[in-house]
Parts: C-alpha cells; sequence; structure tokens
C-alpha cells in the first residue's frame, strides 16, 4: 500500500526498468528482481513489485522502494517504464515500515531482543485497507532465517515500526556465488 | 586516456600508493591491484598500477578508484613514488561512467534493457586511445559471473553506461570463504 516502507539516512535513487503489464506500484512499495546468471549474464533485465516475503540473499535483488506510483496512474494496464527507487546504501542508510505484529515490540525489552536479528519484509496480497498488498517488517519471531536480506537496528514501540538496514550483497542478482 | 572513466552519485576517494617506475597514468583512468593474500593477512603488494588487463574480476583484481590526476612528473619522464587520489564509488551506490566497448551495441534503448543486471568489466586497450595510449570502456558482454561491476543504465545517445561496483572489489582476495 501506498507508504507502506520509506528509506531514511544515507540514501541513493535509480532508475529501475518496469516491464509492461508489470503488477501496479504505488510509491513506498519494494521492487525487487528474481533473475539469475548465466556467464555474467542476468536473466531478467527488469524489476517487479515484490510478491513474497523479501530480501533472501541469494534469491532476490533488492531494487528500492518506489518513489512515485505507476504509469498510467490509477488503473489501467502498465506501460513500459522507469520508476525512481529510494535504496539505502547498504549498512548505512534504513528501511522504516510497520512490524508485522505490532504486538511483538509493544514494549522497550521485546524490541532489544530483536535487534540485530535478520528479518525480511512481508508480503500480504490482500492486506492493505485499500485490499492490495500491505508490506511490513517481520520480527524473527515470524521468520527466523540466517538468509534475510535485513537487520532490525531499532524501532518505535509506541508506533509499531522498525527501521532495518540492508546487506550489501541484497544488490547483487545471484550473490552467493563463490567468488 | 584521459578522462575515459568518471565517478557519479555517492563516492569516497583515496590516496593510492604508486611505486616509483610504474607505468604512466592520466586523469580518468582505473587504478587496481593484483595483490594476493599470503594466508597471514599479509598483502603481496603495497603499490597501485594503472590496470592493464580487463579488470575488475572478483579474487583477482582489487579496485584502486579512477584517477583523479595525472601522474608525476606530468607529460614525460619516469614516474617518481607519489600518492595518486583516486575517487571510487560506494558498493552498490555510487556509479562510474564510460564508453560502452562497442557503441553499436548500446546505441538503443531497447540494446541497453538487455544488458540491465549483467556483470561486466572495465575494458583494457593498450593502444586504443586516441593519443596511442590506453582506452578503458565498459564491456557490453558479459563473460563471468565473477566480474566486479554490473550495469545500471546507460545513454543510447552517448554510447555511456553506467555501472556500480559489488562490495568485494575493494577486497584483496576477496573469494575468502
Amino acid at each position: 500500500m501506498r507508504n507502506d516502507l520509506s528509506v531514511h539516512g544515507v540514501q541513493f535513487t535509480r532508475n529501475r526498468r518496469v516491464a509492461a503489464s508489470a503488477t501496479r506500484f504505488e510509491a513506498g512499495e519494494p521492487l525487487y528482481s528474481k533473475g539469475t546468471y548465466t556467464t555474467g549474464v542476468a536473466s531478467d533485465n527488469t524489476f517487479v513489485l515484490a510478491a513474497e516475503d523479501f530480501p533472501i540473499l541469494g534469491t532476490h535483488l533488492f531494487g528500492g522502494v518506489a518513489l512515485k506510483g505507476a504509469n498510467p496512474f490509477e488503473s489501467g494496464t502498465l506501460v513500459a517504464q522507469k520508476v525512481q527507487c529510494a535504496c539505502p546504501v547498504a549498512h548505512s542508510g534504513l528501511i522504516r515500515g510497520k512490524v508485522e505484529t505490532a504486538a511483538n515490540i509493544d514494549t522497550a525489552a521485546e524490541l532489544l531482543g530483536f535487534i540485530n536479528d535478520t528479518v525480511t519484509f512481508d508480503y500480504n496480497a490482500t492486506g492493505a485497507t485499500d485490499g492490495g498488498e500491505l508490506y511490513t517488517i517481520k520480527t524473527a519471531s515470524d521468520t527466523p532465517a540466517d538468509t534475510g536480506g535485513l537487520a532490525i537496528i531499532d524501532g518505535d514501540i509506541y508506533k509499531g515500526t522498525l527501521d532495518v538496514e540492508v546487506y550489501a550483497t541484497v544488490y547483487r542478482m545471484a550473490q552467493d556465488v563463490s567468488a | 586516456m584521459r578522462a575515459d572513466l568518471s565517478v557519479h552519485g555517492i563516492t569516497f576517494t583515496r590516496k593510492r600508493r604508486i611505486a616509483a617506475s610504474a607505468t604512466r597514468f592520466e586523469a580518468g583512468e582505473p587504478i587496481h591491484s593484483t595483490a594476493t593474500m599470503d594466508g597471514s593477512g599479509v598483502a603481496s603488494a603495497n603499490v597501485w598500477t594503472l590496470a592493464a588487463a580487463d579488470t575488475v574480476v572478483l579474487g583477482t583484481h582489487t579496485l584502486g578508484g579512477v584517477a583523479l590526476k595525472g601522474a608525476l612528473p606530468y607529460k614525460t619522464g619516469t614516474l617518481v613514488a607519489q600518492t595518486a587520489v583516486c575517487a571510487c564509488p560506494v558498493p552498490h551506490a555510487g556509479l562510474i561512467r564510460g564508453k560502452g566497448e562497442t557503441l553499436a551495441s548500446v546505441d538503443t534503448d531497447s540494446e541497453i534493457l538487455g544488458i540491465i543486471n549483467d556483470t561486466t568489466l572495465i575494458d583494457y586497450n593498450s593502444t586504443g586511445g586516441t593519443d596511442g595510449g590506453e582506452l578503458y570502456t565498459i564491456k557490453v558482454a558479459a563473460s563471468a559471473d565473477t566480474s566486479g561491476f554490473v550495469v545500471i543504465d546507460g545513454n543510447a545517445a552517448k554510447g555511456t553506461l553506467d555501472i556500480e561496483c559489488y562490495a568485494t572489489v575493494y577486497r584483496i582476495d576477496q573469494d575468502v570463504t
């Protein structure tokens, strides 16, 4: 949903290519790619609205958080376009979003227990108040996995938000190559 | 050749040590190292040189950055030992911009789209510059997963490509496991 996620601190922007007829996205929603390499050639040159919990290192390439909604606006089949995305610098900038389960971090002690944990964004296809996609941030009690591409840095127990940083390899497709 | 490459966006600078009698470099040319670690963390070389190969191959080359000024002494003569200020893009954030190696391969937007997210290298041509010296461009055909750059975008009218570097291009022997 619009404004689910925002980027703070040290960041850069990238114009990500989105193919015609792709799924509609709104400002504040995350884009990704799931391509792989064959002798350096990427199997996917475009980005799409994330449609699962992500980023998983080795599986997802993070494209950033969209800064504007898709064209054409409101409705209609998407045209091929470039969308400007905000990307936090790895291990420096932050992404802020609501926690998936607010009751998990509504005390300082609970929040402390999640700091430095690796997590992912949670994808809920119809969880938003407008009936569309809802993106939140999981806590380790939801999805414990070392391969999550985000690390919890801090949060706000009153607002139910988490600040996460991204690992450097979220920006690398098929980043678990041995070299 | 002078101004072959430039660095854009989030950038830092490093003073790289250059040995006396090293190969002459110009502003806009890439500096790298082929040093290795000895197993105890000691680097086999402490200085940097003008790239004389397609670079950066992860595990083989370490990126020193793009030189911001030419070597000393200027114009001619054997180089003295010096420090070269180099512009370095922040991994996965800043960009290096250069001409595509084969302009005909990036002169339409659909061609550029076809190589986005591909890994790539800075191409080295020892005598390709219009001054008869080195020419550095961006390869337009991926060759290996271990290449240290990825194509982000380009300009079909100018024949340039923008690439970002992987975090490990700055680490000697970065394929340690």
